[in-house]
Formats: structure tokens, C-alpha cells, sequence
């Protein structure tokens, strides 16, 4: 009988164990938890011990590949140019992934004093009460912000205060083959979206086996492109006059969708459906004559690309005043109620990474466009727009934009998801589907989101 | 007309096996080529680019995780493969009330897929403190509904007659488990085994929520790190990387392919 009760204890403890294919929290996961206590807590203690004597500061980051190396020499930069603190980064993969585990970890053990955030993620953070008012920040460190990038202040703006300090804008150019220009009798790509159909065949003709233009379904990439139009995203302008409620995109989605149709009817658009890296090839390839992406790739699309490669501003519809376009890419938040030594720290190495030095060896080698003004002036720049003249094009593009709730940028929660409904509708659109269907499935789908985010 | 289907079935068989392959060579390709081809679409290397290996080796740090996970795969490999054994062993053994109910609760857990239990996951290993250990990235993984389902049918194979005669010995649970059933249950063990190491091994996304420290993360999450961000890809480094990676998993299967195509259509057919 005893036997058979121990047999009943142990199915319980394996039962609970066991109830999933590959995970489960359990009564024996407890007790190996408070096992290992004893093991980290003694693993503390010697990190502490070994300490020597600066403040550690912890920056959360989602650079990977060749910028990580660029962002390590930053990090080391910093810790080399003082003895009080160490900034210690550590990748925490994507975007996306990275921000689910700040907010999660909600300032717990273990968070990071820094954290670099997408621009999709600016209104969530705010919201999540986690993250301390830049503003606020400057002005206890008195520094001078003056030398920041307008337009990057604007994008990271929540009622009135910074919330983020820019580090890494990027904004979407053209890229074009310019010889295939040159051939069909162009010297730069089209301004306007009815331009780039109109030459369309004379690329054809001109170019064997190539089409005219391409663009991937990347959401990110249409928001920017409507803005350009001078069409909000959200309503209650772009979010910033009061919070976003619904969709505002209707009307210019609906015309960069009919640009496609108009396009793929006049046999100038090549589908590469999402990826970066496909289109890229084509483009190298010789498939295409012109593509828009982000100017984050200008370095390695100039590199790859086996002829010239031109950059020019993203086109506009012909009756629209081009407005420039929104300073996306990241920028890093800081924590909410550091220890004083950490929160010094975490600011002086924010301000240190936005200074115009970094900010230029920063954009030379990668093709984000510095936050510093002052960087524009910095020898690294100047060598680097002389030359490669057209890594100005990005910078410029920004730089003689308007500054209006259009080119601040949508701020919404539901970001994330307003550019996956754009790029679900535009993948439709590329294979053939109605435009207007594409918009109201994308309307609907974002409205439900943000409803359902506000509600919360 | 028999030559003729045979024929006909190596055709499909040699096609089939192509699809397979295909992306393994073509893996093997790029990592021996240069970049800037590979973008231009041209993939058979002109030049054997060996020194991307190395590349990748440096770069990505790949021995370290490496060592991380082999530690976090065979540590939940053999958790996975002791309870599983103990518990498939009471559900045909031990005869108790309520051990079917027990069995379906264990097979319903199979159909909970790991994502959607990943933010409860984290919270609960979060609150126990167990961020950044090795703890914390193999306990959610080492109950197995599928490992238990596997043995429980390799068991139910052995003759019952032979637990009555060990009873009637006076043989105890515990000595008829590991002389009995174990040994004929060798193959099924070295299947799950060998299925759990390679389930362990190429997990991603927990280890990477599980973990905000480099110093236990697991090789797949080193991999992607030489993936780029807002930039292009370095096809050729993650090429190269990945076919390194892939080197323990390719060793384990040659080791193990015959047990494992034994053990797992074991017990299909009664």
C-alpha cells in the first residue's frame, strides 16, 4: 500500500513536469530553484569582489553582425575615456524580442540602466512607466540639446518631453543603377511615383531583361513613403496632438497601392515580397534599375553593387508637396529610477553617443546619418560627403524636410502592427489583388489592434 | 514491368533526396565563397574562401557557446530521459486508479505548444531568480509528453508475465526497472536521447528570452548574433558559422541513425 502511495507522489510530481511537450512550471522547478539560490548568490558575491571599483552601467542592444563590431568600439570608446563607469552591452536580439523583455522584466534584477529602442516602440515605452523623461535629464546634467537633430527630438517626443536619446536614424532613399538610368536617357531617378511609370518602358527598352523599380513589403518603408506625401498615419496628427484612436493612412495607402497596380500593369515592378537581402541580389543582378530601402544599407549596397550605384530622395505623388521624411531607425531609453552613480553614468554615456565625433566615425561606417548636428562639421563627415557624395543624400533629405505633425512621425502603440497591415496588404497588391481590399483589410485590422491597446 | 516501377520509384527517391540535400550544399557553397559574389548572384566560388571558417570561429566567439550548449543539451537530455523512463515505467507497471486519466492529462500536454507558455515561463523563472542559469534555460525543457508516449509503447512490449514473475521473486520496482526493462528498452532510450540532444541543441528562442547575459547563452543564439542588423547580410559568415554549428548534431546522428530509425517506428505497428 506504501508503495503504491509513492507511486501516486511521484506520477503527481512527473504528472505536473510532464503536461506540456517541452515546458512547464513545477513544484520540483521550485525546489531546484531554491537549490541554486545559494549557487548565485555566492556567484555574486565574487563578481562584486572583483570588482574594481567603477559603477557598471548595463546596455541592452539589438546590434548584431558588422554594427555590433561598430558599436563595440563606441562602448569602448566610452569606457576608455573615463575611470568612473563601464558600460557593459550585451545583444539582446531583435528589436521586437527586445523590447517584450524590457517590459517584462519591468525594472526588476537584472535590467538594464540603458536600452535601445526601435522607433516603433516609443509610445509603448512611455506608456510603460519604465523609462525616465530625457528632458528632465538634460536639464539635471545641464546639457545642451541644442546640437541635436530636430527632426530626431520631434520623432521621440511624447507630450512635450523626450523620452529617448536618438542614436541610430536612418530614413529610406532610392538606390538606382545609374548607368541603366542613363541608357533609358535619365540622370537621376523620377520625384514622382507617376514619373517612375512613365519611364518605366523607356528603362525596359533600354535595358535588357530589366524592370524599372522595386520595393519590399517592409511597412516601415510605406509608412515613410506617405509621409513624404504628406499623409498621416494615425489620426489626431500622426498621434501628437492628443492619442491615436484610428487609422489615417486610407487615402495615401490606397494611392501607393494603385501606383503598384499602375506599375506591374506597365510591366515595371519585380516582386521580392519582404526581404532586404532578395532585392538587394536583384538589384545587383541587373533585374531592376531602381529600389527603395532604408539608407542604414548605403555602405554595403554601395560596396556589393559590381557598378555605380546612385541615391536619390524617395519619390512623392505629383500633386503633393514632397514634405521630407520622419527620423526613424533606434535611439536608447534609460531606466526609471536608477541609483544616482548609475543614472550619471547611463546619461554621460548617452551624451557621449550622441556627440558629434562618434556620431560621424558612427555614420561614416555604417550609413545611418548622424543626431549631431555638430557632426556635419567634423572632418570624418566631410571627407566622407566628399568622397561619397551621395551619403549626403539621406542626411539631406531629412535635413531640408518640413517640420510639421506629419514629419514628426506617427506615435502609436500599435506601430509594430499598423506596419505589418501595410505590408499584409501590400503583399496582396504585388501578387495581383484589388488595392481598395487591401486597405480595408489593413483599416480594419489596425483600428481592432489600437482599440483593443487603448482599452488597456 | 517490375524493372520499370523500380525504376520509377529511384526517380522520385533520387529527386526527393536532391530537395533534401539541396540546401546543405548550397550552405556549403556560400560559406566558401566571397560576399559582394554572392550578392551579385554569382554562387559557385571562384576562389575557396577557407578563411571564412576561421572568420566565423573568431568572430562569433562560436567555442564558447558552443561549450554552453553542449552542457544545457546533455543536462536536459538526460532529465528529459530519466523521468520519462520513470514515469512511462508507472503508467504500464505500476497499476494505479486513475493511471489513464494520468496518461491522457501527460498526451493533452503534447498539444500546448512551448509559445504559447513562453511569457509564463519567463515570469516564473524570472521570480525564481533563475535569469542567466543554466537552470533557467533547461527546466522548462525537461518534462517530455512525447518522450513518455515513446517509452510507454517500447514498454508495453515487454510481457507482463515477466513483472509477475519478478514479483513473485520478490524482485523489487526499482531492481526489475533497471534489469529488465531498461536494457529492453535500449533503443527507444537512445531514440529520445538523441531526438531531445538535437531538440536542445538547435533551440533559440527560449535560451535567448531565458538569458540576458552572454556567459550561458547557447550556440544558436551566438549564430544569430553574426546575423545583421538594419544592414546587409554577411551571407558568407553565416554560412560558414552554421556549418560549424551543425558539426555535433551531423557526429550524433551517424552515431545514432540506426537505433533511431528503429526506435521510432517501434511500437508503430502492434
Amino acid at each position: 500500500m506504501t508503495r503504491k502511495a509513492i507511486a501516486v507522489l511521484l506520477m503527481a510530481v512527473l504528472g505536473l513536469t510532464g503536461l506540456t511537450a517541452c515546458s512547464s512550471q513545477t513544484a520540483s522547478e521550485e525546489v531546484a530553484a531554491a537549490d541554486n539560490a545559494g549557487e548565485e548568490s555566492d556567484a555574486q558575491e565574487t563578481e562584486e569582489a572583483a570588482d574594481t571599483g567603477k559603477t557598471e552601467i548595463l546596455l541592452w542592444h539589438v546590434m548584431s553582425g558588422d554594427r555590433l563590431e561598430q558599436l563595440e568600439v563606441i562602448v569602448d570608446g566610452f569606457n576608455a575615456s573615463q575611470d568612473q563607469y563601464e558600460v557593459v552591452a550585451e545583444a539582446q536580439g531583435e528589436y521586437d524580442e527586445a523590447n517584450a523583455k524590457f517590459l517584462n522584466m519591468a525594472g526588476g534584477e537584472g535590467s538594464p540602466a540603458i536600452m535601445q529602442i526601435g522607433d516603433q516602440h516609443i509610445q509603448a515605452m512611455y506608456d510603460s512607466g519604465l523609462v525616465e523623461n530625457i528632458s528632465d535629464m538634460m536639464e539635471k546634467y545641464q546639457y545642451d540639446s541644442s546640437q541635436l537633430l530636430a527632426q530626431a527630438v520631434d520623432f521621440y517626443t511624447v507630450e512635450g518631453s523626450l523620452y529617448a536619446m536618438p542614436f541610430n536614424c536612418s530614413s529610406p532613399v532610392v538606390y538606382y543603377n545609374v548607368e541603366a538610368l542613363k541608357n533609358a536617357g535619365l540622370d537621376t531617378p523620377p520625384d514622382t511615383f507617376e514619373g517612375i511609370i512613365e519611364a518605366a518602358s523607356a528603362i525596359a527598352e533600354a535595358n535588357e531583361g530589366m524592370k524599372a523599380f522595386s520595393i519590399t513589403s517592409w511597412g516601415y518603408l510605406l509608412d515613410q513613403l506617405l509621409t513624404n506625401s504628406g499623409y498621416p498615419i494615425v489620426n489626431n496628427d500622426n498621434g501628437r496632438s492628443a492619442r491615436a484612436t484610428e487609422a489615417a493612412y486610407q487615402e495615401g495607402l490606397l494611392r501607393f497601392y494603385q501606383f503598384i497596380q499602375d506599375l506591374i500593369e506597365a510591366d515595371g515592378f519585380e516582386n521580392y515580397g519582404e526581404s532586404d537581402d532578395d532585392i538587394n541580389a536583384g538589384f545587383n543582378n541587373g533585374d531592376i534599375a531602381m529600389f527603395i530601402t532604408t539608407s542604414a544599407w548605403a555602405t554595403s549596397i554601395m560596396d556589393s553593387a559590381p557598378f555605380e550605384v546612385g541615391i536619390a530622395g524617395i519619390p512623392h505623388f505629383a500633386d503633393c508637396e514632397p514634405q521630407g521624411v520622419y527620423a526613424g531607425g533606434g535611439a536608447f531609453v534609460m531606466s526609471k529610477d536608477l541609483p544616482e552613480d548609475v543614472q550619471a553614468g547611463a546619461f554621460e554615456f548617452l551624451a557621449y553617443a550622441a556627440s558629434s565625433e562618434v556620431q560621424a566615425v558612427w555614420a561614416a561606417n555604417t550609413g545611418y546619418y548622424p543626431v549631431n548636428q555638430g557632426a556635419y562639421e567634423t572632418e570624418t563627415m566631410k571627407t566622407l560627403y566628399e568622397e561619397q557624395p551621395m551619403m549626403k543624400i539621406a542626411a539631406d533629405q531629412l535635413l531640408n524636410g518640413q517640420q510639421n505633425s506629419i514629419t514628426a512621425g506617427p506615435l502609436v502603440t500599435t506601430l509594430v502592427q499598423i506596419r505589418d497591415d501595410m505590408m499584409a496588404g501590400a503583399e496582396l497588391v504585388f501578387n495581383g489583388g484589388d488595392p481598395q481590399e487591401a486597405v480595408n483589410m489593413a483599416v480594419e485590422s489596425t483600428n481592432q489592434q489600437l482599440e483593443m491597446a487603448n482599452a488597456q | 514491368m517490375k524493372k520499370y516501377s523500380l525504376a520509377l520509384l529511384y526517380a522520385v527517391l533520387i529527386l526527393l533526396a536532391v530537395l533534401m540535400v539541396f540546401p546543405l550544399l548550397f550552405t556549403i557553397l556560400l560559406s566558401l565563397s566571397d560576399n559582394a559574389d554572392i550578392m551579385n548572384g554569382q554562387y559557385w566560388p571562384q576562389v575557396l574562401h577557407f578563411e571564412n571558417y576561421a572568420e566565423a570561429f573568431t568572430k562569433a566567439n562560436l567555442l564558447y557557446y558552443m561549450k554552453n550548449s553542449v552542457i544545457v543539451a546533455a543536462v536536459t537530455t538526460f532529465c528529459q530521459v530519466a523521468l520519462a523512463l520513470l514515469a512511462a515505467y508507472a503508467i504500464v507497471f505500476i497499476p494505479f486508479r486513475g493511471s489513464g486519466i494520468v496518461f491522457g492529462l501527460f498526451m493533452s500536454g503534447m498539444m500546448i505548444p512551448m509559445d504559447v507558455l513562453m511569457i509564463t515561463n519567463f515570469q516564473t523563472i524570472n521570480a525564481a531568480g533563475l535569469l542567466n542559469t543554466y537552470a533557467g534555460i533547461i527546466l522548462p525543457c525537461i518534462g517530455s509528453a512525447f518522450g513518455i508516449f515513446l517509452l510507454r509503447q517500447n514498454m508495453k512490449q515487454i510481457p507482463l508475465e515477466l513483472k509477475e514473475a519478478s514479483d513473485i521473486a520478490g524482485v523489487g520496482q526499482f531492481y526489475f526497472f533497471r534489469k529488465v526493462v531498461v536494457p529492453l528498452s535500449k533503443n527507444s532510450i537512445i531514440t529520445l536521447a538523441v531526438y531531445c540532444f538535437l531538440v536542445s541543441w538547435n533551440n533559440y528562442l527560449w535560451p535567448l528570452i531565458a538569458t540576458t547575459k552572454d556567459e550561458v547563452r547557447t550556440i544558436q543564439i551566438g549564430l544569430r548574433m553574426l546575423s545583421a542588423s538594419d544592414t546587409q547580410q554577411d551571407f558568407r559568415l553565416v554560412a560558414a558559422a552554421t556549418m560549424i554549428v551543425t558539426i555535433p548534431t551531423l557526429i550524433l546522428m551517424f552515431f545514432g541513425q540506426s537505433r533511431l530509425q528503429e526506435g521510432l517506428t517501434k511500437g508503430a505497428l502492434k
